[in-house]
């Protein structure tokens, strides 16, 4: 009896630790494909800049060192490796690239051009992109970091050394910055 | 976007499941007439009444089942394949153009919110060439899916507001919602809105013959009684498949969209827009409403919440849906309201109002290659000039110096750093329209106006324009109007008035059609809006004199009740 009983107990864990294996398999994949997702977007993103600074060279004549900034903090982009690095990379480039912009704001010119002004159009787009597909990436982390800390599927977890995944974060001073009221 | 697919697919295979029961019981219910009519008809005329019932027993219904079951099976095979293609068509939506700004811009959100869902449809947009404010989705089994929005609201909503639109379609698309709707107005809808539409016609035309001709009048007679039979029998059925559709799924698209952009906000007052203007009604067939974000119809039982209503309804009311949202974004409707409305007071005063004159634009005299003086020539004039060339001499009109450094009173092109932007242009080379002007004779230039692609004469400030793209240029508010032309239109719309009736037909224009070179006619462009234009009797191109395109957007924007 006793023996049916720690049978059937048995067969249930195993179950149990079944359906686990697979939901980590099922999430683990899903971030990594969401990830796969920011990473086309950013590379799309890389693409875009050299012609972006091409056309704006001939303008800028007397802005080399945000042209300068721009190219670097790309390469700099594309050369880092890790969520982490990468993130501050991307951080980087975003700035640059908005000081680009608000210089630009004072050459008629170069505001009026058409390449820039497509280009500048398909860079707005590919960074709302971006910031989409870190929605969805940030959503499947989420659910995987729950996932991860929660009981019993936390002890698979540490059986397989699965490790929770880092959030996308805009490390932005602009967005992050609390507003200070003063009376 | 993390929603468990296993989940979306139980609810698929349930809804199809329950819509694969509506239409056996239509099948078996027009097997059981059928065969009991059959079973009559013998009965009385060959067996004479001598034996067995008219009615049908227990072998005959087990038939009329299983009929039903093959029948069901073939028709919900049949939408299942097409659906999608075929309602789009009773929807009239086209393809997006992509010359157009707007239909690229709103290509290029459909894109963006795709991402956002992780990349997993592939999503179509189109466009439905109407002034109705509304937005509609749909999909197949294997992830293809359409989102469609109106001309209308390209023109009205904002870019924040129309991604909004989009991500609530788009959370349709992936929450399953839009393959049920689909399936579900393809297995009825189209018949009962094909019906409709042929009663409304026959009721319409049919009169005239009616009295013309009293033979036919049995024959229709029996045909509009066959039309209102089919309509009544499949918007019935249709009803049955609206019940198993809950509205709820109206809310739960909205939490999933505002979870896809994170901006409840736009959201609200997107639909707040969406709620204060013409969504369609009379022009959307009612059976395809379940498609919409917002019911086409404005129904009195769609802003209730009592238990038939939560049954019947399709869509949840208004300001439940606007107040969630709000609520996310810790608001209140009131300040929504408040937003959307100075937003528009704001927008109006920034419309670009072209300058009253020309006057104060510089000139130049050229000389051509004859060595004698033309001109004077504004900028826009000399741009289409074929023998303008930097080396070509010039000198201001009024006598200025042409490059004050220099302080000489003539020079060439190139000293002249304000014609630097013809040669520029030259350079690019995309300006130059294929077109010709016809009273002018000179090249047309391409021009973007309100979005749209159009040909404009820079010397005669004429305007050539595709006709179908017309309703875009009405709808949308990117230019504002000033006095002259205000008063202009006024004056033109009164004169109109006053010769309706003599120049009620059109007369041959003095030019022919640039696009076609087929012959022209003048005449009002609609007989609500008497401006005489040119318009090509066999091509869809439509030539402006100055200012006459101007004219007819003013009176057809001051003349707009609906909006």
């Amino acid at each position: 009896m006793i023996a049916i009983i720690i049978l059937v107990i048995l067969g249930a864990i195993v179950v149990a630790f079944i359906g686990v294996f697979n939901r980590f398999a099922h999430l683990r994949n899903e971030v990594k494909n969401a990830w796969a997702g920011i990473e086309v977007q950013l590379r799309r993103r890389h693409d875009l800049i050299p012609n972006l600074v091409e056309t704006a060279k001939g303008y800028l004549k007397h802005e080399q060192t945000t042209l300068e900034n721009v190219i670097k903090a790309r390469q700099q982009a594309i050369d880092v490796s890790g969520i982490k690095d990468k993130m501050q990379a991307e951080n980087m480039l975003t700035q640059s690239l908005r000081s680009l912009f608000a210089v630009a704001e004072n050459y008629p010119n170069l505001k009026a051009d058409k390449t820039m002004m497509s280009l500048q159009d398909e860079l707005t787009s590919t960074e709302n992109k971006v910031s989409f597909s870190r929605n969805n990436y940030n959503d499947w982390v989420t659910k995987l970091n729950r996932y991860i800390d929660s009981f019993p599927p936390n002890i698979v977890a540490n059986f397989f050394h699965y490790e929770k995944a880092d959030l996308f974060e805009i490390e932005d001073a602009a967005v992050r910055e609390v507003p200070k009221v003063k009376f | 976007m993390p929603l468990t697919y296993t989940e979306i697919e139980q609810n698929k295979n349930t809804q199809i499941l329950i819509f694969f029961l509506v239409v056996v019981l239509f099948y078996f219910f027009t097997a059981l007439i059928v065969g009991s009519l059959v079973k009559g008809f013998f009965h009385l005329y060959v067996m004479e009444g001598r034996a067995g019932s008219p009615l049908l027993g227990l072998p005959g219904l087990i038939v009329s089942l299983m009929i039903a079951l093959v029948a069901a099976a073939i028709h919900i095979g049949h939408s299942m394949r097409n659906a999608m293609a075929r309602v789009r068509i009773n929807l009239g939506a086209d393809d997006i153009d992509p010359e157009d700004n707007y239909h690229r811009l709103f290509a290029t959100i459909v894109d963006e919110v795709n991402v956002a869902t992780g990349g997993r449809y592939k999503i179509t947009p189109v466009i439905i060439p109407s002034v109705a404010l509304n937005a509609f989705s749909m999909a197949d089994r294997k992830g293809n899916a359409l989102v469609g929005a109106t001309e209308g609201l390209l023109a009205k909503l904002n870019r924040q507001q129309l991604q909004a639109v989009v991500a609530h379609e788009v959370a349709h698309v992936a929450t399953g919602d839009s393959f049920q709707t689909t399936i579900g107005c393809s297995l009825f809808g189209i018949f009962a809105a094909t019906a409709h539409a042929a009663l409304h016609g026959a009721r319409a035309g049919g009169r005239v013959r009616w009295t013309r001709r009293g033979k036919g009048a049995g024959a229709i007679v029996v045909f509009l009684f066959l039309l209102f039979l089919v309509l009544s029998v499949t918007q019935f059925f249709y009803g049955l498949i609206r019940f198993s559709l809950s509205r709820d799924r109206e809310l739960r698209a909205d939490a999933v969209a505002v979870r896809l952009t994170r901006d409840p906000i736009s959201l609200s007052e997107a639909l707040y827009k969406i709620s204060r203007g013409w969504r369609g009604f009379g022009q959307i067939d009612k059976n395809f409403s379940t498609l919409f974000i917002l019911n086409p119809a404005k129904e009195a039982r769609d802003e209730r919440e009592g238990f038939m209503d939560n049954l019947f309804s399709t869509h949840p009311p208004i300001r439940k849906r606007m107040k969630i949202l709000a609520e996310m974004a810790h608001t209140d409707v009131a300040h929504i309201v408040h937003d959307v409305v100075s937003k528009a007071r704001r927008e109006e005063m920034a419309r670009e109002i072209p300058p009253e004159t020309e006057a104060d634009q510089p000139k130049w005299m050229l000389r051509d290659d004859g060595q004698n003086w033309k001109g004077p020539f504004t900028i826009s004039q000399a741009m289409v000039l074929g023998w303008l060339t930097p080396a070509t001499w010039v000198k201001r009109f009024g006598g200025q110096a042409i490059n004050e450094t220099l302080g000489q009173a003539l020079g060439q092109a190139r000293d002249e750093p304000l014609l630097t932007p013809v040669f520029d242009s030259k350079l690019g080379g995309a300006n130059i329209s294929k077109f010709t002007c016809p009273t002018c004779n000179q090249k047309l230039v391409d021009e973007d106006y309100e979005g749209v692609p159009i040909h404009r004469c820079v010397f005669c400030d004429g305007t050539l324009v595709d006709r179908r793209k017309m309703t875009r240029i009405s709808l949308r508010t990117e230019k504002g109007f000033n006095e002259r032309l205000a008063r202009l239109a006024d004056l033109t719309q009164k004169n109109g008035e006053a010769r309706r009736n003599d120049r009620a037909k059109p007369e041959p224009s003095p030019f022919n059609c640039p696009n076609c070179d087929h012959e022209m006619r003048r005449g009002f462009y609609t007989y609500q809006y008497l401006v005489e234009v040119d318009k090509c009797v066999r091509c869809t191109m439509v030539w402006f004199d100055k200012d006459e395109l101007e004219i007819i957007q003013y009176l057809i924007e001051h003349s707009d009740s609906t909006a």
